[in-house]
């Protein structure tokens, strides 16, 4: 959970940082815009203060002048002046005051003088209808008279005579009644010199206090009608408080933004003044201000795009670093060594070694505590290999990855480890990787390997020296006899030619001990197995094979039972008691038996068969283990008695067994110059066929011998058909004359092929017996056999095949028995041992095929 | 059986008593199949392969011939046969010529004690 919060933080935290500079950068806009347009108020402020202050100065300096000039008039009258001095110094004065005003070049009226002198009006220019004129009335007498000698400024009117806008500014003379007045033309030059002075685009505007416009400039030549309509909008937000604020603003004529700055004046004159928003913000300095925020604006995509591609990257990177994590679980401890300073960091750590050892720090503490962990006979070996010399040493050398496996404690037991450094010059050029996993399991199983192999490679290397050197003694052995025999022959020869019957006879004596000394050597070739076995430690006692059989077969009864699964025995031996290893065939049987019984499911049946071929001295015993269980597939049954074969199918490591079973059994058997093989259908059952030559000890089984021996005698031959294939004529022949001195009918076949078609021919359940000579032309015993065994007759599989060979080796009679036969009679024929072979298969196909229905001639059905 | 005859038999190798065995103590068969020996071809078919270098011939042959002298208990030939026959079956036809001599001297004394008792 911490892992996934703080990969997830890194593209949260650009995203939020991201925006965050997003809103800094338009709140420092917003800011700096308010900034502005604060300083602007400010500005506009003082701009609209001093134009204000301009318009008092002119109407104070006007006031004063009525001041100066009432006292002048004062001091004319005080000194004896009459009304007509008075009007000359008027007329000078004005004239005067004309040229110090106004500037000359305009002919509009500025002001005009005129004063109430003892009831009659004196003005600087003459007045028409002076008699009608009555100032007793006017506002600028009355507020005069009323204002007790001081200056008074009156409100804006229209002039009755000149129509012109004007206001009056009067003051009472010291003689009652008599008051000097000042009209001021509000249009005049005198108010309009600020226009001059103001800002670029602003405009100004000056009205009274009724929001009459008295003068405005503007860049528009816009007509007084719409400038009055202007003031009225501008004045009417500044009533409602819309257009106060120092951010408000309007729309002008042109659609642009406006600002407004306003100063109302003591006498209730209003100045207004407009300044562009975008003048304000930007000035004439846009081309900077727009490279300024294209500049942000790009800087800002940048990082937003790096942001995005960060996003992107940090979803690989996770994603290699869940690998590498992944690839990490199988590693119980990995460091990373630096090798230059010597240091070591722990990113994952065995708990004891956590224990003993900081996180990080001088890679010799690190060694120190993994070192005290090895098995002390590997300890030296394993301190020099991960020095930080060797580590050193073998970077310089450059070798990428580098380890092994050595047994480590791990509490109180040792487990197999295998340790690595890796190094990449290019990733860390000073630091390696140490890893270690454990192998344990894959180690023990290794050596486990290791040993059977070594023992295979040993048995057989001890086996191939023990043939060579049978072999080559052997036919040392055998050409001393065989000269001898030679020699003699020669001797006799001569002898004969001679008539020397005495001689004759002694060499012939000679001869025939020669011989028999020969026939022993090769008997012993025969042997050869036999002796081979003998070599690999066997423990040979006498023992009851049938006794050791029947005991197993109860052991494993029991188990059968218990699953519901049937196991039937049948034992036939002739000599039960055989020299051989007890051990070691029970641990074949029983391996046979409990497989049997692990591979087959409840009502399946399990048969376990012995039996006894006879050959010369020496005895071979069959073991067939059959049933009906789930079988093998052909695929599996290739490798079945390869070491480990169930391992190989990358299994969990967890599959019940060691997979030795089957070839610890097979080199049992081998050990025993035995034979095994195996047929299986998946899903049908296996059949496991076991043929030992064990040397039977012939002196003990009187006891069953008789019962062996007792069919010999009750035994009826007549009426038996035997088909007999052997390929020589005279072969043939004598087997032949044999089996009908037996007193069976014989009928014959050249070979293989004809024995199968002389088969097929013969009436249903006729043949009691075939006797299949082995090699032979066109289809040799074996192929003439499998071949009977495939017909499709309801005798094919029953009808006893007795193989004839000269080959008495375990695997000839192993390959019989694959061929479906059912016994084994060596060549040159022994005619009791064949006689009993066959009664006893045919009295058996005699129970069998009467199950199928057959009934014997001159038998009474039913 | 007469003495003489067991006695030549013997002397050229032959274990009458086991041959009779085999014949079930019938004399007469014994005898009928043992005169019949001389016309068996295995022999010639033996030796001419051997001589043409059929190694393949040779031991079919030898391994017919071998079947042939045992059913006779015909020792003398029997062992030498046999010996053949696991030499040729390993397709060492050179050590099989080498024998070959010894093996025809042994033939023809056979051949000529049993063409005697006809």
């Amino acid at each position: 959970m911490k892992v996934k919060i703080s990969r997830l933080r890194g593209p949260i935290l650009n995203a939020a940082i991201l925006i965050l500079v997003a809103i800094l950068l338009l709140f420092t806009v917003a800011l700096v815009r308010d900034k502005l347009l604060q300083n602007a108020q400010d500005l506009g402020d003082a701009l609209v203060d001093s134009y204000a202050v301009e318009q008092k100065l002119t109407i104070q300096s006007l006031t004063r002048e009525v001041d100066v000039v009432s006292q002048y008039v004062d001091e004319i009258l005080k000194n004896g002046g009459d009304y007509n001095a008075i009007q000359t110094w008027v007329n000078g004065h004005f004239s005067k005051l004309l040229t110090v005003m106004g500037d000359g070049t305009s002919s509009d009226p500025l002001f005009d003088f005129y004063a109430v002198i003892e009831g009659k009006i004196v003005a600087a220019n003459p007045w028409e209808g002076d008699e009608d004129y009555r100032y007793q009335d006017t506002d600028w007498y009355r507020q005069a008279l009323e204002a007790d000698g001081q200056v008074v400024c009156g409100e804006i009117y229209t002039d009755a005579v000149t129509g012109q806008r004007i206001f009056t500014i009067s003051k009472a003379l010291s003689s009652p009644g008599d008051v000097f007045a000042l009209d001021v033309y509000v249009q005049s030059p005198l108010f309009q010199t600020t226009g001059r002075a103001l800002p670029e685009d602003c405009s100004y505007y000056l009205c009274d206090s009724s929001g009459t416009l008295i003068y405005a400039v503007t860049r528009w030549g816009l007509d007084e009608e719409m400038l009055q309509r202007n003031v009225d909008y501008i004045l009417s937000g500044i009533a409602d408080g819309s257009l106060v604020d120092y951010d408000a603003s309007f729309l002008d004529e042109e659609g642009v933004a406006r600002g407004v700055y306003y100063h109302t004046m003591q006498n209730g004159w209003t100045i207004l003044l407009t300044i562009p928003i975008d003048s304000i913000l930007m000035g004439e300095k846009n081309t900077v201000v727009y490279i300024f925020a294209g500049l942000a604006l790009v800087v800002f995509l940048l990082l937003s795009f790096f942001t995005v591609l960060d996003l992107f990257r940090n979803r690989r990177m996770k994603r290699a670093d869940d690998t590498a994590h992944m690839l990490g679980d199988s590693f119980y401890a990995i460091y990373r060594v630096n090798f230059v300073e010597g240091t070591f960091e722990a990113f994952k750590a065995n708990e004891d070694v956590q224990h003993a050892t900081p996180a990080s720090g001088p890679y010799a503490l690190l060694l120190q505590a993994i070192c005290s962990l090895v098995q002390p006979s590997t300890f030296r070996l394993f301190e020099e290999s991960f020095s930080l010399d060797s580590i050193r040493q073998r970077v310089s050398q450059g070798i990428p990855d580098y380890g092994g496996d050595y047994q480590r404690r791990f509490g109180d037991v040792y487990r197999w480890v295998n340790i690595r450094t890796l190094y990449d010059p290019e990733l860390t050029p000073n630091e390696v990787i140490l890893c270690f996993r454990d192998v344990d399991v894959e180690k023990r199983r290794e050596l486990q390997n290791t040993i059977i192999l070594q023992e295979a490679l040993d048995a057989a290397q001890k086996s191939t020296k023990a043939k060579s050197e049978f072999f080559s003694r052997m036919s040392h052995d055998m050409r001393t006899p065989l000269n001898a025999i030679l020699n003699y022959c020669t001797l006799a020869e001569k002898a004969c030619q001679c008539y020397d019957n005495g001689k004759l006879q002694e060499y012939m004596k000679k001869i025939s001990f020669s011989g028999d000394q020969l026939l022993s050597l090769i008997n012993d070739i025969l042997e050869l197995s036999r002796m081979e076995a003998g070599k690999n430690n066997l423990d040979l006692k006498q023992l009851d094979l049938k006794e050791l059989l029947t005991n197993l077969a109860e052991i494993s009864r029991d188990r059968a039972q218990s699953e519901e699964k049937s196991l039937e025995i049948s034992i036939e031996f002739r000599d039960p008691i055989v020299i051989g290893d007890e051990k070691k065939l029970g641990q074949i049987i029983n391996n046979l038996l409990s497989n049997a019984i692990k591979y087959t499911n409840p009502g399946d049946r399990i048969r376990l068969e012995a039996r006894q071929f006879d050959f010369q001295a020496h005895s071979k015993y069959q073991i067939i283990v059959e049933d009906t269980g789930i079988g093998m597939s052909s695929n599996f049954l290739e490798h079945l008695f390869d070491p480990y074969s169930r391992e190989t199918a990358f299994s969990a490591h967890s599959t019940v067994g060691t997979g030795l079973g089957m070839s610890i059994v097979k080199s049992l058997v081998q050990q025993m110059s035995g034979e095994i093989s195996v047929e299986s259908t998946l899903g049908e059952g296996s059949c496991f066929t076991v043929t030992l030559p064990l040397v039977a000890v012939t002196g003990q089984v009187s006891t069953i011998q008789p019962a062996a021996d007792e069919p010999k005698d009750t035994f009826a031959w007549s009426g038996r058909t035997v088909l007999l294939a052997e390929d020589n004529e005279l072969n043939r022949e004598i087997t032949g004359e044999i089996l009908r001195q037996f007193g069976a009918q014989v009928v014959s076949a050249c070979d293989g092929l004809e024995a199968l078609q002389q088969f097929q021919a013969a009436p249903l359940f006729s043949i009691d017996v075939i006797l299949m000579d082995m090699q032979m032309p066109h289809m040799d015993g074996c192929q003439a056999a499998e071949a009977i065994r495939h017909l499709n007759r309801a005798d094919a599989k029953g009808v006893p095949i007795i193989a004839v060979t000269a080959n008495a080796f375990a695997e000839d009679i192993d390959r019989t028995t694959k061929a479906g036969m059912d016994d084994h009679i060596s060549k040159p024929i022994d005619s009791r041992v064949l006689q009993k072979s066959m009664q006893r298969l045919i009295s058996q196909w005699d129970d069998s095929r009467r199950k199928l229905g057959w009934v014997r001639e001159g038998e009474d059905q039913g | 059986m007469d003495n003489a005859v067991k006695t030549a038999l013997e002397g050229v190798g032959i274990d009458v008593q086991e041959a009779l065995d085999r014949f079930m103590g019938n004399e007469a068969l014994m005898m009928r199949f043992l005169t019949r020996f001389p016309q068996d071809l295995n022999f010639s078919a033996l030796r001419k392969a051997v001589d043409a270098g059929d190694a393949a011939q040779a031991f079919t042959a030898a391994h017919t011939l071998k079947g042939v002298v045992g059913n006779l208990s015909i020792h003398s030939l029997f062992h030498p046969v046999s010996a053949m026959v696991e030499d040729l079956r390993r397709g060492d036809l050179s050590s099989a010529s080498q024998q070959m001599g010894a093996l025809e001297a042994q033939y023809l004394q056979v051949v000529s004690a049993l063409e005697h008792l006809q």
